[in-house]
C-alpha cells in the first residue's frame, strides 16, 4: 500500500498542530461555536447526542496492520474500547472529548493517518472496491488513482468551502462494488482502443433526501487527464452550485437543473482551458504511486488442504462458500471478516478484536486490511491452504459469521442511539432483524439479500440502494419505519421504491419477516430476492403487508 | 404550563448536561430545575445562553418533560436517549 | 477593520488607504476608491475618466464576465465572502489570476477569518480584510501552518509531486 514519504507525513503533522491551535482558541473563547464548527468538521469531529464523534479517514478503505493497532489504541485510550466502520470505508469513535481530540490527531499522524475532510462541505474520502487489486474480474487496480485523487483533494484551497459535501468513488471492475452510480463523481476504469488506461466518468449521483442515479458525463477520459477533469467539474460546481438552500446544494441538483448536456458543456469548456496545465499527470509520479500497490510476492501453494477441510468441516465449508471472493491469483482468496454477528451491532469492532485482526493480517495477508462498504473488513491475500487456520482464529474472535451479502449482513448507521441528526433508532432494529431472520436463512438459503437501515433521511446507511431499505422517521413523536424494495448499488444501480405506509418500532421486524416469507412462496428456483422482485413487482408484498389488492 | 427543563452539551467533552436550580449543570436529569413559570424559564434560558456565548456549554435549549412519568423523563425519545444513554449496549 | 497585506515577501498589518464608495455616494475628489460592480457597469465611462487608482467590489454571487475585458483598469478587486460557507470567490480569484492574468491587488473582504487566510492566499488573494472584532496581527501565523501543498494553485508554490520530481533524494520515505 501507499507509504507516506516525508511530505505526506509533514502535512498530517502540521494539520494536527493547526487543529490543536484551533481547539485552544475555541476553549479560550476566541472562536465562537459557529466559527469553530466548520473547522472541527474539516477534521472529522462532530458533536453528537452524548459526546463528540470522530470520523477517522481510511483512504479508499486501505489499512496496514500497524494502523489498525493505532486505531485500537485510540479506542482504548480515548473512547470505550471499540470503533464503528462506516459505509464510506472510514471508522468512527462515538465517545470522544474535544479536549482529547488534538492528542488523538497527533497519534493518528504518527501512524500516517488523519481525520482530514471526513466531514464539512469539502471533498470527502474517495472510496473504492474492497477487493481492489485482487478481484478476479478487475480490469485495472483503481487504488493508485484513488491515492492520486486523495492527494489532489486534500486541503485543496479552491474547494474547501463547497456548496455541500462532495463524494467520489472509483472502481476497477465492470461489476461495481464501489457504488459509483450514487456518488457525486463516479469513475470506472477501462481501457481505450489501443489499450490505454482511462475512466468512464459519471456525475450527479447521490442518496439522502433526493436520491438520484448518476449520469455519464464522459465515456472515455485518458488517465493522465484525471485531475484536470475533476478540477473542471469541481470548479463548475463551486461557482454554480446552489447556496441558498441546504437541501438543494449537492451537485446532483445542479446536474438535474441544468441537464447533463448543458452541465457537460460547462465542464468541457473549463477543462479545455486547464487540460494542458500542471494538473496533467506525470508518468513518473503515476509510476511511483502505482509501484506502491504492486501485489505481494504471492507464494505458489498447494490447495489440497483447502478442499479436504471443506469436506471435513461443514461449518468451515459454509463460511468458505459465502465469505470468500474470487482472487486473480490462483490458489488465493479475499476473505470477508464479518462484523455482523447475529444480534450484534453492525460494523462495530472491539479494540481486542482490532488487535487480534492486526496480528492475523500480518500472519495471513501481508499486513493489509480493507474496509468494506457493508461495514465488514477484508483480508485480501489469503492462500487457500491457510484458510482453515484463519477461519478457526476468526471464529474464536466472533469474526467469522458466514453471512456476506446475506440477510443478516445488515448495514445500519448509528441512528438515534448516538447521532444528533437521527429521527429514529436503527441499531435495535438491525439486531432484532438479524436474530429473527438468521433462522429463516439457515432453513431456506435466501442467498444474497441486502438490508440497509438508515436512522434518518441523510441515509448514511444507503437504504435507498438496499434490496430492502428501511428508513427510520419520526411521526407524531414516535418512530416510524418506511420500507423500500428493489434498490441496488451494483452496476444495475437502482433506487428502492417505497412499498407503503410506515411501520412502528414494534411492527417493523414482523413486516420484514412478512416480506421474506411472502417472497419464499413466490420464489422460482434459487433466484435472489432482487430477481424475484424484478419479475413480480411490489404488488404481492404490498398485499401481504397491508391487505390490499 | 408544561414541565420544562433546560439542557445543553458541555464544550470540552460533549457530555449531556441539565441546568440545575442554582445555575450549575448536572449530568443527571433528576437534578434539573423544572421551571414553574414562563418568566423563570425565560430567565433560565437567557442565563444558559450567556454561558453558551462564554463558550462552556453548547446548544442550550428547552426540553419538555413527560407529565405522566413518576421520574423526571422527557417526552421525546431523542431527549430520553440523551438523558439515559443509548438503548443498545455500548462497546 | 484590519487589513493584512501580503503583496510582499511577508504578510503585514496595514491600514486601508482605499475609500469604499457606496452606490449613492459621490466619488472622493482624490485617492484610491472602489465602487460596486453595479456602479462600474452603470458609470463605466465616467469612472474610466477618473485619473486615480480604481477598484471594484464583487459580492459572492457576482461574476467577473463583465469586468474581464477591463482588468487592466483596476488596481484593486475586492471579492466578498458574506459567510464562512460561501466559497465561490476562491474560484473567482483563481480565474482572475490564472485565466485572465489579473496583476493588481486582490482583496478578500467580509467574513474573513484566520483559518481561511492560507487557502485564500493560495488562490491568489494578496490582501485580507479581517472580519470585524478579530485581531489581524495574531492571524499572521496562519499563512505558515501548512508547508506542504498537493495541488497547483494561483501561487508559485511547488507541489509535492513537483518536489518529488525535482529533488527525489530530498524526500525520504517515512520511517
Amino acid at each position: 500500500m501507499y507509504a507516506y514519504d516525508s511530505l505526506d507525513e509533514t502535512l498530517v503533522r502540521e494539520r494536527a498542530v493547526q487543529f490543536r491551535d484551533q481547539v485552544g482558541r475555541r476553549v479560550s473563547g476566541e472562536l465562537s461555536e459557529d466559527e469553530f464548527k466548520p473547522l472541527r468538521l474539516r477534521n472529522g469531529l462532530y458533536l453528537q447526542l452524548h459526546a463528540y464523534m470522530l470520523r477517522v479517514a481510511i483512504p479508499y478503505g486501505l489499512l496496514s496492520s500497524d494502523q489498525l493497532r493505532a486505531l485500537a489504541r485510540i479506542a482504548r485510550r480515548y473512547d470505550r474500547d471499540y470503533g464503528h466502520f462506516t459505509t464510506r470505508q472510514n471508522i468512527q469513535f462515538n465517545w470522544i472529548k474535544l479536549a482529547d481530540a488534538p492528542d488523538i490527531l497527533d497519534e493518528l499522524a504518527e501512524a500516517g493517518m488523519h481525520a482530514i475532510q471526513t466531514s464539512g462541505n469539502c471533498i470527502r474520502n474517495t472510496t473504492t472496491d474492497q477487493f481492489a487489486g485482487v478481484a478476479a474480474d478487475e480490469i485495472e487496480d483503481p487504488r493508485p488513482w484513488a491515492e492520486i485523487i486523495r492527494q489532489w483533494s486534500t486541503l485543496h484551497p479552491e474547494f474547501s468551502f463547497l456548496p455541500r459535501k462532495f463524494k467520489v468513488a472509483i472502481n476497477g471492475s465492470p461489476n461495481d462494488r464501489a457504488a459509483i452510480a450514487v456518488h457525486d463523481i463516479g469513475l470506472s476504469m477501462l481501457h481505450g482502443p489501443t489499450g490505454e488506461t482511462g475512466f468512464r466518468v459519471w456525475v450527479g449521483g447521490g442518496l439522502g433526501r433526493t436520491p438520484m442515479i448518476a449520469e455519464e458525463i464522459r465515456g472515455f477520459l485518458p488517465a493522465n487527464d484525471l485531475l484536470s477533469y475533476l478540477e473542471a467539474i469541481l470548479r463548475v460546481y463551486n461557482i454554480e452550485g446552489r447556496r441558498d438552500n441546504l437541501y438543494k446544494s449537492r451537485i446532483k441538483i445542479l446536474v438535474s437543473a441544468l441537464g447533463i448536456e448543458r452541465f457537460r458543456e460547462l465542464v468541457e469548456a473549463e477543462w479545455a482551458e486547464i487540460r494542458d496545465s500542471s494538473l496533467r499527470l506525470d508518468e513518473a509520479e503515476v509510476s511511483r504511486i502505482r509501484a506502491q500497490f504492486a501485489p505481494p510476492a504471492y507464494e505458489v501453494v498447494d490447495s489440497g488442504l483447502f478442499a479436504a477441510k471443506r469436506i471435513e468441516d461443514t461449518a468451515f465449508a459454509r463460511w468458505a462458500a459465502r465469505n470468500l471472493f474470487p482472487h486473480k491469483q490462483p490458489g488465493h482468496a479475499a476473505v470477508t471478516v464479518s462484523l455482523k454477528p447475529i444480534g450484534g451491532v453492525p460494523g462495530d469492532m472491539s479494540a481486542d478484536q482490532m488487535e487480534a485482526l492486526a496480528d492475523l493480517a500480518d500472519e495471513y495477508s501481508y499486513g493489509e486490511i480493507r474496509v468494506a462498504h457493508r461495514q465488514n473488513l477484508v483480508l485480501a491475500h489469503v492462500p487457500q491452504s491457510r484458510l482453515y487456520d484463519l477461519w478457526r482464529a476468526l471464529d474464536s474472535l466472533g469474526l467469522a459469521t458466514p453471512n456476506l451479502l446475506r440477510v443478516t449482513d445488515i448495514v445500519a448507521c448509528p441512528g438515534l442511539d448516538f447521532c444528533g441528526l437521527a429521527t429514529a433508532r436503527s441499531i435495535p432494529v438491525a439486531q432484532r432483524l438479524s436474530e429473527r431472520l438468521a433462522e429463516i436463512d439457515d432453513r431456506h438459503d435466501l442467498r444474497e439479500l441486502t438490508i440497509n437501515i438508515s436512522g434518518c433521511i441523510n441515509s448514511c446507511a444507503h437504504h435507498h440502494v438496499g434490496h430492502i431499505g428501511i428508513l427510520g422517521l419520526e411521526k407524531s413523536g414516535k418512530e416510524s419505519y418506511q420500507v423500500t424494495l428493489g434498490g441496488s448499488s451494483a452496476e444495475d444501480a437502482a433506487i428502492g421504491k417505497i412499498v407503503g405506509r410506515g411501520f412502528g418500532a414494534d411492527e417493523i421486524v414482523a413486516a420484514i419477516e412478512t416480506i421474506v416469507v411472502t417472497w419464499l412462496e413466490l420464489r422460482q428456483g434459487d433466484e435472489r430476492f432482487l430477481d424475484s422482485l424484478r419479475r413480480i413487482g411490489q404488488e404481492p408484498f404490498r398485499a401481504a403487508l397491508y391487505g390490499t389488492g | 404550563m408544561a414541565q420544562i427543563v433546560i439542557t445543553g452539551n458541555r464544550l470540552h467533552d460533549g457530555a449531556v448536561v441539565w441546568r440545575e436550580p442554582d445555575g450549575t449543570w448536572s449530568h443527571d436529569i433528576a437534578n434539573a430545575a423544572i421551571y414553574p413559570s414562563e418568566a423563570q424559564l425565560a430567565d433560565g434560558l437567557d442565563a444558559g445562553r450567556l454561558e453558551e456565548a462564554e463558550g462552556r456549554i453548547i446548544g442550550v435549549y428547552e426540553v419538555e418533560l413527560d407529565a405522566g412519568e413518576s421520574r423526571v423523563a422527557p417526552v421525546r425519545l431523542r431527549e430520553r436517549i440523551r438523558a439515559d444513554g443509548p438503548t443498545v449496549s455500548v462497546g | 477593520m484590519q487589513l493584512i497585506d501580503y503583496s510582499n515577501a511577508r504578510p503585514a498589518v496595514e491600514s486601508d488607504v482605499w475609500t469604499h464608495v457606496d452606490d449613492d455616494a459621490p466619488l472622493p475628489a482624490g485617492g484610491p476608491a472602489t465602487v460596486s460592480l453595479e456602479r462600474w457597469q452603470a458609470s463605466r465611462d465616467e469612472l474610466a475618466g477618473r485619473n486615480q487608482p480604481l477598484g471594484v467590489r464583487l459580492d459572492s454571487h457576482e461574476r467577473i464576465d463583465d469586468i474581464v475585458a477591463d482588468l487592466p483598469r483596476f488596481d484593486l478587486i475586492a471579492l466578498n465572502f458574506p459567510n464562512l460557507n460561501d466559497g465561490r470567490h476562491f474560484s473567482t480569484a483563481r480565474l482572475l489570476r490564472e485565466r485572465h492574468g489579473y496583476g493588481g491587488r486582490l482583496r478578500a473582504t467580509g467574513q474573513v477569518l484566520r483559518d481561511q487566510l492560507d487557502p485564500m492566499r493560495r488562490c491568489g488573494f494578496d490582501e485580507f480584510d479581517i472580519a470585524p472584532g478579530k485581531d489581524a496581527a495574531s492571524a499572521l501565523p496562519a499563512f505558515d501552518q501548512i508547508s506542504v501543498t498537493y495541488q497547483p494553485a494561483a501561487d508559485a508554490r511547488l507541489t509535492a509531486a513537483q518536489l518529488r520530481r525535482r529533488l527525489p533524494e530530498s524526500v525520504d520515505v517515512a520511517d
